[in-house]
């Protein structure tokens, strides 16, 4: 088997300050993946990999699995998913679930951390992650841990957005147009955070162009990426499936999330760890309150309009066969 | 310019499932407005070419035999016409064709909504209007040079807000809103088009050392003209200026601006003479498309 014993495994894991198995953490793992993608782009995405039948698949970071439903049928029931997890909590939700309804493909969950993959070397034809990498501290170190794991020859799939690029997409979108002032507050913000949280060791929330330039630092080959054509679209009626979907998760965000006192205390923390004032913070987010307060109504009477571009990014490199590759 | 900057645009399985996505179908007729040398033509004439009609509309007279005279070469079972036109005022009558469609025209034009509305008009009833367009202020923000040192945060927010205020000087030049893209499906919407629906390009180009496929070569010859060639730069330099002052920016952050891009030219271009320079990134090019009502 794949999976190593206990025993076998090391013991110098990378640090991740969230705990995903939380309530709040967890829904947004079930949230944030549901229409994800577009069934047609995940078609294209799979056959730009290569996933074919009968592979071994390993997800680090799996959550709740929900990579392995995702590319399950492509692999069939003659694949192999692993999916790999720090929480047991989830990966036993996971495993009941891919009890109840089948995965299309074998299922295992196993619990590790990404800087200690618990599986054996060379041994996995692709090794993917998606959206764990922005929250390591040492993201090379998961790196280099997926590309031992995978096959001479075998593939490993990063899916890990750029969130900058979201909050200079969304800035622009709700109407009315914020003034120059207030782009350029939010903006400072988004930056300051995103440098605090570096500092604090919570990871690079806008990593996902930069692994194309890891993969290739590490020595892979044929790196390549590509972006999930997913625009998050809000017109009113809000008739098709998707945007009824997307319109009651922009009403939960603006409507309690946006309340959330521990999440502004978080902000607060990152921004000054960034280099920030605390004075600067709290005029900038009265600022961002009071445009909450606007979207608000226009949730309420339906005349909400939103179009945003989100860069999420597929990355795949090969590990090379041997020297001469 | 149009040639090159084309060539890798789109992935050829993207280009693929756009095609379906949009639904083309043969013997049909087609208007590309804005058509140039007629790129989308014959890049989708695969899919609906077949007994077809492509319509390219172009206010550039100079284009449009050159785009003829191609056309020879790709529009084979169908025929092609190039004619000269303006966006505003399509020489089509209404209910002519079965899909309208423009790409980077719409950010261009000072009354984006008036060339949709017309590309409406000439469809006929269950038709579609397809745009590709991007926006460009958004991809002004994003990091390129991952080869250049960090910027100082006071740095990076006068680069933005540069381009902040010169965007919405080009709007008020009369020469369009460069970050369109996104805005399309809102503007379908207000003209009445239906199940309006949207997605991105997904091309991310890259240049890693020793810049290996064509891709990478085509990206570096685009990147060496941009930065290295002092015709170009002075011109791009002067049209932002323009720009910056007619969306009233303050002289100051011009000039500081300005002086920090020429200090780090050198580094720039010392790194893509040695081939040391490194980018990767996607951006927001956008592809819209709504239905007429029947």
């Amino acid at each position: 088997m794949l999976i190593l014993d206990e025993d076998l495994r090391c013991d110098m894991p990378t640090k991740e300050t969230i705990d995903w198995s939380t309530e709040r953490y967890r829904q947004m793992l079930i949230d944030q993946r549901r229409r994800m993608w577009r069934d047609d782009t995940l078609d294209c995405v799979i056959s730009w990999l290569g996933v074919r039948s009968a592979m071994t698949v390993v997800d680090v970071g799996a959550g709740l699995g929900y990579l392995g439903r995702a590319f399950g049928p492509a692999i069939g029931n003659s694949g192999n998913y692993i999916g790999v997890d720090v929480s047991a909590k989830l990966l036993d939700e996971a495993r009941r679930a891919s009890a109840q309804t089948s995965m299309g493909c074998n299922a295992d969950f196993v619990c590790g951390n990404a800087g200690c993959i618990p599986i054996e070397s060379d041994s996995s034809d692709i090794v993917m992650c998606q959206t764990l990498l922005m929250h390591l501290p040492e993201p090379e170190v998961a790196l280099r841990e997926m590309m031992r794991i995978a096959k001479p020859g075998g593939l490993l799939l990063c899916i890990e957005p750029d969130n900058l690029s979201v909050g200079i997409s969304i800035g622009f979108q709700f109407v009315p147009r914020m003034s120059v002032d207030d782009q350029l507050g939010y903006m400072k913000l988004l930056l300051l955070s995103n440098k605090g949280r570096i500092k604090l060791g919570r990871g690079d929330h806008s990593v996902g162009a930069k692994v194309t330039l890891m993969m290739n630092d590490l020595g892979l080959k044929d790196v390549e990426a590509r972006i999930n054509d997913r625009v998050r679209l809000l017109l009113p009626p809000y008739d098709s499936a998707y945007q009824q979907d997307y319109f009651e998760m922009t009403k939960k965000r603006f409507f309690t999330d946006s309340d959330d006192e521990s999440s502004r205390k978080t902000a607060k923390e990152e921004f000054i760890a960034g280099g920030g004032t605390g004075s600067d913070f709290d005029s900038i987010y009265e600022m961002l309150k009071s445009r909450v307060k606007l979207y608000r109504e226009q949730l309420e009477n339906r005349t909400f309009s939103s179009c945003s571009g989100y860069l999420l990014y597929i990355a795949k490199g090969r590990k090379p066969i041997g020297e001469l590759d | 310019m149009l040639i090159d900057q084309r060539k890798f645009l789109l992935r050829d399985d993207t280009r693929d499932l756009w095609a379906k996505w949009i639904g083309f179908k043969p013997r049909s007729t087609v208007v590309d407005v804005g058509c140039g040398l007629g790129y989308l033509g014959y890049t989708f004439w695969p899919f609906f070419g077949q007994e077809s009609m492509y319509i390219g509309v172009d206010i550039r007279n100079g284009l449009l035999e050159a785009g003829q005279n191609l056309s020879k070469e790709w529009a084979i079972g169908g025929a092609t016409e190039f004619i000269l036109g303006d966006a505003y005022s399509l020489p089509l009558p209404d209910n002519a064709v079965d899909l309208a469609m423009c790409q980077i025209v719409l950010i261009h034009l000072q009354d984006p909504k008036l060339a949709l509305s017309e590309m409406m008009r000439v469809v006929r009833p269950g038709g579609a209007v397809v745009c590709v367009e991007p926006d460009n202020l958004s991809n002004a923000l994003m990091k390129v040079h991952w080869s250049l040192p960090d910027l100082s945060i006071e740095d990076e927010l006068l680069n933005r807000k540069i381009q902040l205020i010169a965007a919405r000087g080009r709007i008020k030049l009369g020469r369009g809103d460069n970050s369109f893209g996104n805005k399309v499906p809102i503007v379908m919407n207000e003209l009445g088009l239906e199940e309006i629906d949207i997605r991105t390009n997904d091309r991310v180009r890259y240049l890693y050392p020793p810049y290996e496929n064509e891709m990478q070569q085509n990206l570096l010859e685009m990147i060496s003209k941009y930065h290295l060639d002092e015709k170009t730069y002075a011109a791009l330099r002067e049209r932002l200026k323009e720009e910056f002052q007619a969306g009233g920016g303050s002289p100051e952050d011009l000039e500081k601006y300005l002086s920090e891009s020429d200090r780090l030219r050198p580094t720039l271009q010392e790194q893509i003479e040695s081939r040391k320079y490194k980018t990767a990134g996607g951006g927001f090019v956008y592809i819209t498309k709504g239905r007429k009502p029947s």
